[in-house]
């Protein structure tokens, strides 16, 4: 397998306040990877930077082989944690949008999915639930063949019909070439799907191992070791 | 990729300063109809007055609208939650200063363009038939009575001054821009502090002309400048080209100082919300 992401001593600091100290990952093709952490322990920070839209203070990134950039960009589908789409456009136009910008974006795909959640092309976005608005974000990231998918918080604030619904179109639609990066504190939800996970605390990384390896060596699910490990 | 931003930018647009546009020229119209029905009367002097007044407004607005959209424009595309999607296309960060700033651009020229439309529409008729006929006829009177070279020069003085009146406005657009991505990276009160940014600017503007025109006078007192005055007078044409072009060069090299610090800000300093 090869390397599609890799942190070199990554290094983030708001003013006094160190959001990532020397945080050094490596992440191979086709594998669904959980980042794992509390609030507050850097996971979103670690995302922003493999997304371009913070700069690290010291460290490198390298996605692909390509720093970020307008290449990586290219290669990696972003989901946020908050809802970013223009409320005045209608779900036809965002995915008119999302085609014009990525290559790999693949229209039909967006509105099976669409359809299959009820939700009209015709429809202003502003008049959609919160729920919906923020599966419509999630259709847009998984309807991208990208080489790397970025998830942070996907399943944060959501009912659990809502949860295995966000689950289910991330299995079903990623490229199984490509690499799931999925943020989140609620590993029970999630665990079934990982192939691997990298906890974070306080801004670095504790631990960096396979799901199998975490049962193996620890006689202990994902979610048990995580609460041992960042027990209060 | 930067044609496909610039037309979302551009719809993005129309779709608040069309309707103000097409309301400033129906504004026109209506008064233009309502001068069919001149009389002695008060009444209609109130409402003729109260038209003119209204189309005056509604240049305003279209004007003020123009700038004020292009300013929250930038904001919220940029640097709210709408920047997750702006920041995350494969579109570097100097192109997405450079749309903004043309869309900005060819909406003020849309709002000239329709208060000029406007004016036209109000005094539509033979009056303004004979006005422009009479201006056509004084130009071109004067570009057949003086000489060849004082004619270039007139037409030079007129693509220097639409240059320079391009140029400044690239350079406000851009100061409005550089306060917002000052603002930005504030943890709290960002439009706040943006505001705050251009009260600054603002007060460095005003405090560094008083100091310039503090050491022209006395470098005017002292002589100093005599033989700048002096070739002035001896070369009244080239004077004038060199005012404007210097005007030129320092508004487009305050834009470029201003278009590195919005980049590098974006680049370096990027604080999503």
């Amino acid at each position: 397998m090869s390397e599609l992401l890799c942190t070199k001593n990554l290094v983030k600091r708001y003013s006094s306040v160190v959001a990532l100290n020397d945080v050094s990952i490596t992440l191979t093709n086709g594998k669904i990877i959980g980042i794992l952490g509390p609030n507050g322990s850097g996971k979103t920070t670690l995302i922003k930077l493999i997304n371009g839209l913070l700069t690290a203070d010291e460290g490198s990134i390298t996605i692909n082989g390509n720093t970020p950039g307008v290449e990586s960009k290219k290669e990696v589908a972003y989901l946020p944690d908050n809802n970013y789409l223009n409320s005045y456009m209608t779900v036809k136009q965002i995915v008119d949008f999302f085609k014009d910008f990525y290559e790999d974006f693949r229209e039909e795909l967006a509105y099976e999915m669409l359809t299959k959640l009820g939700v009209s092309p015709e429809m202003k976005l502003k008049t959609l639930s919160k729920g919906n608005k923020e599966k419509v974000c999630l259709i847009l990231t998984m309807s991208r063949n990208a080489k790397l998918y970025v998830l942070d918080e996907p399943i944060a604030g959501v009912d659990p019909a809502a949860r295995d619904y966000v689950i289910r179109t991330i299995i079903n639609n990623y490229n199984p070439e490509a690499t799931v990066l999925i943020s989140t504190h609620l590993i029970s939800d999630i665990e079934q799907i990982l192939d691997e996970v990298i906890f974070l605390k306080d801004g670095k990384v504790v631990l960096q191992k396979t799901v199998d390896e975490i049962r193996q060596e620890h006689q202990k699910s994902v979610d048990e070791l995580f609460r041992e490990v960042f027990r209060w | 990729m930067v044609k496909k931003l610039l037309k979302y930018e551009l719809v993005s647009y129309m779709r608040i300063l069309l309707p103000i546009d097409v309301i400033l020229l129906i504004i026109a119209a209506v008064a233009r109809i309502i001068q069919f029905f001149e009389s002695d009367t008060v009444a209609y002097g109130i409402i003729f007055w109260s038209s003119l007044i209204a189309v005056f407004v509604g240049i305003m607005a279209c004007m003020f609208m123009s700038v004020i959209v292009a300013i929250i424009r930038f904001y919220k595309n940029l640097f709210t939650a709408e920047g997750y999607l702006t920041f995350t296309l494969p579109i570097t960060p100097a192109q997405h200063i450079l749309i903004k700033l043309l869309g900005a651009i060819i909406f003020q020229l849309i709002a000239i363009f329709t208060a000029l439309l406007a004016l036209v529409i109000l005094s539509a008729g033979d009056v303004l038939i004979e006005v422009i006929k009479a201006a056509v006829y004084l130009i071109s009177r004067f570009f057949n009575s003086v000489p060849a070279e004082i004619a270039a020069h007139v037409v030079l003085y007129g693509i220097e001054m639409l240059i320079l009146t391009a140029v400044s406005a690239v350079f406000t657009m851009l100061v409005y821009y550089t306060c917002i991505s000052i603002g930005q990276m504030a943890r709290k009160n960002r439009v706040f502090m943006a505001v705050l940014t251009f009260f600054g600017y603002y007060l460095l503007v005003q405090i560094l002309s008083t100091v310039l025109m503090v050491v022209f006078t006395v470098l005017e007192l002292a002589g100093v400048l005599e033989p700048i005055f002096t070739f002035f007078q001896n070369h009244t044409f080239a004077s004038f080209h060199i005012i404007f072009c210097t005007g030129i060069a320092v508004n487009a090299g305050m834009s470029a100082l201003l278009f590195f610090i919005n980049k590098k800000i974006i680049t370096k300093k990027l604080n999503l919300e």
